[in-house]
């Protein structure tokens, strides 16, 4: 017995030993590494070391040569303590211990430059790409706190596994106190005040100038545009606006099947350039056997092009539904006046307009709806939470909407809905990146008339609040709540998040949420039953976009008789963000 | 005056015949008395048993001396202190009228001493003005004829006895410096022998060891015959030396080292005729550190003519050769390099000043490995007196090394530090370097250089052929090393390695990795902000290229025609063009042509200017790309003719379509592509590198700047997700089906609506 715990003990130790001891790779016969990690050199390093058969010039690599290429390639990935020794026709070569940082100190930074902040640098391997990294977040650092023309350098000691970065943050520069841009490229002048995301004599931050380049292509007229940022020879911030815009119009036609409603046909026309102010019209008209529509929408602008904020937004958009439980065909047009405000951290829009709407449903009982309203929505946004809606991590959003109908311009009844919500991240102690992002979003929305009671009668169900879902309480179906009606008068919604940032590999972001709401059937009123749901999470940042998979319980307080069995809620979704 | 002259010559007569009277009677005044007197008035330990000094008068100008002591000591701190048992000293002198003037015969000497000590007092150092120094006047001839400049009689007539037996001498040189000698001496009728040894110590450490036996044969023919021995045990250094003198003093030092990995061999000959001296020098030096196994001096014989006693010409030829090559598979390379070296030089001696025109050549015989010829005349001046140097002027200066094949070079070096790198290993043929100099005075220390460089290399896809003329002037006292010249490159074409569709690696270790040393000095640098102690300037250097330098890459079916106009000057005006001349590329997957790619350099500017022009021509269009700017901020301009929107070039650019082919979401790519390029995310390199990748498009993130390649499943399939970020999102799968048509697959979610999937089949038009 103890002999046979011996002799396995001995087998144990060996192959122990073994797994520590470091691989032998052999890329040709005359080169031998011996590392601890697998060194995966690509082709042509393999052919720049070892000599190319291909190659007549390059097919004999001289000992001190091949020991040249092998340390630069090393050091590509970290090592610099590599050991060489030529025995007879070989390279033996000892890679030693990848060097990790340990240390690094900025030098001379300016007020307010906060580099304690920078993480995730510390236990990476120390190669030029590390440097090159950190070079480049610290001039975009300065730039984005009114450096406009930093200049960094970077050094490293391997041996001591630091990297000191030297800081030349030159005097601060505030944009230009025009609006108008002299175009690079071309003699064009234009304004860019719709799109600008700074203030003139605003101190220089280059997010602001990528946030407008941003604007311009999402507002789809410019299909590219970027800032030339320089600075001249007396130290003069130069900023010009390089615009590349495309042909204005688009045809499509598709015809295929959906989920919803089948067999479809869709026709689209877009003109992005109808006059020189850079005004829009988009119309679709869709076709299936259960919903046909016709939406048309305008975005007109005036004066020179990109001057004004202000535009008005004429929209008319036709459907019929023939759905099983019932048939429907409704019309609404709508004129809204619109407008911009920049302020130096934040951006603002309000519209407000009327419209009117017509639903004459013809199953299961005919009935008419006729109705002129009221449309009017304010937003706030600031510039951080615009800059990374790709990536959130910072800033706020408020909105509010009232839409109104009046029973003197045709509806049964006048009753006004409004709604409000706000959306706010914070990065964790600004770590970047960011280690913890905390999000809380609130949403509230009430009708108002002079009697509730007519409330289910009155307003149609499309109309009315519903709750459950993945945008809201994720622990619950869509649209599940209220369960034992259709649609809530008023409700109340409030969801907490914590997501963890930048930590795990591959860019997994585990997080946990909290989601709680009321709703009632009066206005103004909750009725004091709280569906809640906490829930976990994983969010993923793919190349093509953001994946979300979330896992919630959906429970009931003061369920009241509620019927509810509390279930396990999966919901997976692509681009959504908390 | 009468008076005056006969005491004068009383005076004169009474010290004649005083003097007349001590000759003949020389015992009234030396004698054992007086000596006694005289040792205790001047305080001198000194005393004896015995004491004889008698004086015979053999006749008038002769006298026979005898001197014969017993103990005789004495003892005089710290300088002095010995003992002799027996002093006995007897010959017989005359005074003669000829040279020698005092003639000697009949010696019989016999001393014996058991201790001599004496102290030497510390040197002093004598002003240059104190002892002018002059080349003594030497004639040696023949034994007998040296002796008889000395020796009026025959040597077997002066010598009758002689026995010297002192042992131990010791001299204290200095407080740590102790010479411990012994000193013995025997004659017979025949020859007279003599024994010396002594041992050199510093603080009891032997520095020095040595022993001589010498004979002197005193009957015709005199000859005399020395051996010897002298080691130093330090270097493990021993010297055996035998001298002989009949007819001419003739020696041969044979020297051996032995220390540590240096062994030394070396036999000299010297031969002392009285006009002419010759030392003929043979050996051998090895040491295992040099890369060949030892360096033999074969025939080195220093010959030194002589004029009236004196130096006049020096001559000294020297072979040497380095033998054994320590190479591996040294096929076809020598075993042995053989140098030839002659110096040459009058010598004059004038009155204080030493004048010398040595002429020394070197060549390395012919061989496989190179030729090696230098040349080099000096005229120089000595103030003896003072001790130093007055002039020192180079006349000529020439040197040349031809290495006839670059092959034998890259197969001697193949396997160490100094191996020639790839892709030159492989070229083939011929390199020589001249250097010369005009007429210089070395002591200003102030030279100026001329040497030209030709290379005449080729193999089977490479040449390099070069010519070039520098002027280097050094300036050792600022110190300061100027350049000027021209660098003609004739004719060069070179293979660049191997570069895949993937990131090429990094050529060369990243200067911002340093060591801590680096680092201080260059936070010290950039604290201090002072200029650098510049010690090399470029005054003047031109570069050009006779025609296009050819540089061939896999990636290319042509080579890179590259010419080069260069000016610098003061080592911080650089003007002057890099040419890339028209060739055939790929780009984008399609055939265009680099119609020119020029990066020039103008005065006053520290970037380079760039100015490229690729040209890609259809059936319908031709388009232009410019690259423009500098190379810190490339710019890359798009034109065509007919005149198309940079969006519509850069669709027929990525898929060889016109604008009304194409799906929304190629725009979009083409967008995203022309805003990398706008924004220069695209180094040059990644641009020549995209039209190499099998993937077609990307997208370009202005939030970030960065690009990444956006997946294509194939050739026609695309991934895209859109999203208004509100309220919806959608993932669209998208095929291109040919001409306009596409067909998609969209998944939309929405906040008040059930995920929806949707699949269409598309047809587009822009316009």
């Amino acid at each position: 017995m103890r002999s046979k715990f011996a002799f396995f003990s001995l087998i144990l130790f060996s192959l122990t030993t073994f797994a520590k001891e470091s691989a032998v790779e052999h890329p040709c016969s005359t080169i031998e590494i011996h590392t601890q990690e697998k060194l995966k050199l690509s082709k042509t390093e393999r052919k720049w070391i070892c000599g190319d058969d291909e190659s007549s010039s390059w097919q004999k690599i001289p000992p001190w040569q091949a020991r040249f290429f092998l340390k630069t390639f090393l050091q590509d990935r970290g090592y610099h303590k590599p050991s060489f020794e030529v025995r007879g026709d070989r390279l033996i070569t000892k890679v030693g211990e990848k060097t990790v940082l340990k240390s690094f100190r900025f030098i001379s930074p300016p007020e307010g430059f906060h580099p304690e902040k920078r993480r995730k640098l510390k236990g990476r391997a120390l190669t030029p790409g590390l440097l090159s990294e950190i070079e480049g977040w610290t001039k975009a650092r300065l730039q984005n706190r009114g450096y406009a023309c930093p200049k960094v350098e970077v050094t490293s000691v391997p041996k001591e596994g630091s990297m000191q970065i030297f800081i030349e943050s030159g005097k601060k520069h505030y944009f230009p106190k025009t609006s108008l841009f002299e175009v690079r490229g071309s003699d064009r002048e234009v304004y860019l005040n719709r799109y600008e995301a700074f203030l003139p004599g605003q101190l220089f931050d280059l997010s602001l100038t990528q946030l407008t380049a941003n604007r311009m292509v999402y507002d789809e007229f410019h299909l590219s545009s970027y800032f030339d940022v320089s600075c001249n020879d007396q130290n003069e911030l130069q900023l010009a606006p390089r615009l590349v815009t495309g042909d204005p119009q688009l045809i499509s036609a598709g015809v295929g099947f959906n989920t919803e409603v089948g067999t479809l046909a869709r026709f689209r026309y877009k003109h992005t350039q109808m006059d020189d102010s850079g005004s829009y019209f988009e119309s679709q008209l869709f076709l299936s056997f259960v919903e046909q529509s016709f939406e048309n929408s305008f975005k007109l602008y005036d004066g020179p092009p990109y001057r004004d904020r202000d535009y008005w937004m004429p929209r008319l958009f036709l459907r019929n539904e023939i759905e099983g439980k019932y048939e429907a065909t409704s019309a609404s047009l709508a004129l809204l006046y619109g407008s911009t405000f920049e302020f130096e951290d934040f951006r603002s829009e309000f519209r407000l307009g009327p419209a009117y709407n017509h639903t004459t449903i013809r199953e299961p009982a005919r009935n008419t709806f006729v109705s002129f309203s009221t449309q009017g929505e304010f937003s706030l946004q600031s510039h951080d939470y615009e800059y990374f809606l790709r990536d959130p991590r910072e800033g706020w959003q408020v909105s509010s909407t009232l839409e109104s109908a009046f029973e003197k311009l045709g509806a049964n009844r006048t009753f006004h809905q409004w709604t409000y919500q706000h959306q706010w991240l914070s990065n964790w102690n600004d770590w970047d990146p960011p280690l913890m992002i905390l999000g809380w979003r609130f949403k509230v929305g009430t009708f108002l008339m002079d009697d509730d009671r007519l409330f289910y009668a009155v307003v149609p169900e499309t109309l009315r609040f519903y709750l459950g879902g993945d945008a809201n309480l994720r622990g619950f179906g869509r649209k599940q709540i209220p369960i034992d009606r259709l649609g809530s008068m008023t409700y109340l919604y409030q969801g907490f998040e914590a997501r963890v940032g930048e930590v795990f590999p591959y860019n997994l972001q585990p997080f946990v949420f909290l989601d709680l709401a009321w709703e009632g059937e009066r206005s103004l009123k909750l009725s004091r039953t709280l569906y809640y749901s906490p829930g976990f999470g994983l969010r993923w940042s793919s190349f093509i976009g953001p994946i979300r998979a979330t896992l919630s319980q959906g429970s009931v307080l003061f369920a009241d008789n509620l019927n509810f069995k509390p279930h396990w809620q999966f919901y997976l979704s692509l681009g959504r963000e908390f | 005056m009468k008076k005056l002259l006969i005491a004068l010559l009383i005076i004169f007569l009474l010290v004649i015949g005083v003097a007349t009277f001590l000759w003949f009677n020389p015992s009234v005044f030396l004698n054992e008395k007086n000596l006694n007197r005289v040792a205790k008035s001047a305080d001198l330990d000194l005393h004896w048993n015995t004491f004889r000094l008698d004086f015979k008068n053999t006749g008038l100008l002769s006298k026979e001396i005898i001197l014969d002591t017993e103990k005789f000591c004495l003892n005089h701190p710290p300088r002095l202190d010995f003992c002799f048992d027996k002093i006995l000293v007897q010959f017989h002198f005359s005074i003669q009228f000829q040279k020698p003037y005092v003639a000697f015969r009949d010696l019989n000497l016999d001393i014996i001493s058991k201790y001599f000590y004496v102290t030497l007092p510390d040197e002093q150092k004598e002003g240059a003005m104190d002892k002018p120094f002059q080349w003594p006047r030497i004639h040696l001839g023949s034994l007998d004829e040296f002796m008889g400049r000395f020796l009026a009689y025959l040597p077997e007539e002066t010598i009758k006895n002689i026995h010297v037996d002192m042992d131990p001498l010791v001299v204290n040189l200095s407080k740590q410096l102790q010479l411990n000698a012994s000193l013995k001496s025997d004659s017979t009728q025949e020859k007279v022998q003599l024994k010396t040894t002594a041992v050199l110590n510093q603080a009891d450490v032997k520095k020095f060891e040595a022993q001589l036996n010498a004979v002197l044969t005193l009957q015709a023919p005199i000859r005399l015959q020395a051996e010897g021995a002298f080691t130093l045990p330090g270097p493990n250094m021993t010297n055996n030396l035998q001298i002989h003198w009949q007819d001419r003093p003739e020696f041969t030092l044979k020297t051996t080292v032995d220390f540590k990995k240096l062994k030394i061999d070396l036999e000299t000959d010297g031969s002392l005729a009285p006009k002419k001296w010759t030392l003929k020098i043979a050996g051998d030096i090895r040491h295992s550190s040099l890369p060949f196994e030892r360096l033999i001096i074969s025939d080195c014989p220093i010959q030194l003519a002589f004029q009236n006693d004196q130096p006049s010409q020096l001559e000294w030829p020297c072979d040497f050769a380095i033998a054994n090559l320590r190479v591996r598979r040294a096929k076809g390379l020598p075993k042995t390099l053989e140098f030839k070296t002659n110096l040459v030089s009058p010598l004059n001696f004038d009155k204080q000043n030493f004048s010398a025109h040595p002429v020394f050549k070197i060549n390395m015989e012919k061989s496989s490995l190179g030729e090696l010829h230098a040349l080099t005349q000096i005229d120089a001046l000595i103030d003896l007196d003072r001790r130093e140097i007055k002039k020192l002027q180079a006349e000529q200066l020439k040197a040349e090394l031809f290495i006839p094949s670059l092959t034998a070079w890259e197969r001697l070096l193949k396997d160490n530090r100094w191996a020639i790198p790839a892709p030159f290993n492989v070229l083939k043929g011929s390199i020589r370097l001249t250097a010369a100099s005009r007429s210089t005075e070395l002591l200003r220390k102030n030279f100026s250089l001329y040497s030209s460089l030709q290379t005449d290399l080729a193999s089977e896809t490479q040449t390099l052929k070069t010519s070039t003329q520098i002027e280097l002037d050094l300036d050792l006292q600022k110190p300061l090393v100027t350049l000027s010249g021209i660098v003609s490159l004739d004719d060069i074409s070179i293979d660049l390695p191997y570069l895949g569709i993937e990131q090429p690696p990094q050529f060369k270790p990243d200067a911002r990795f340093m060591s801590k040393k680096k680092l201080q000095k260059k936070i010290k640098k950039d604290e201090e902000s002072k200029a650098t102690n510049t010690k090399f300037v470029i005054d003047d250097l031109r570069i050009k290229t006779a025609r296009p330098m050819r540089f061939s890459t896999r990636l290319l079916d042509a080579p890179i025609p590259i010419d080069i106009n260069y000016h610098i000057r003061k080592s911080k005006f650089l003007t002057g063009q890099i040419m890339v001349r028209q060739m055939g590329l790929n780009l984008f997957k399609r055939k265009a042509t680099l119609q020119k790619f020029n990066i020039t350099n103008f005065k006053d500017s520290d970037v380079q200017d760039l100015d490229g022009l690729i040209t890609y021509k259809t059936s319908e269009v031709l388009i232009k790309i410019l690259i423009i700017g500098t190379t810190e901020k490339p710019t890359i301009e798009l034109l065509s003719v007919p005149p198309l929107s940079r969006q519509q070039i850069l669709s027929v650019l990525l898929y060889n379509k016109s604008l009304q082919q194409l799906a929304d979401e190629e725009k979009s790519t083409a967008s995203q592509m022309d805003q990398a390029l706008l924004n220069n995310a695209f180094g040059l390199i990644s641009l020549f590198f995209l039209s190499s990748t099998p993937i077609e498009s990307v997208y370009y993130d202005p939030t970030t700047q960065s690009y990444t390649a956006q997946v294509r499943l194939d050739d026609q399939t695309s991934l895209s997700l859109g999203s208004d970020f509100e309220k919806s999102q959608q993932f669209t799968l998208r095929r291109r089906l040919g001409g306009p048509w596409s067909i998609s697959t969209e998944l939309e979610q929405t906040e008040d609506a059930n995920d929806v999937v949707t699949t269409l089949v598309e047809w587009f038009k822009r316009f």
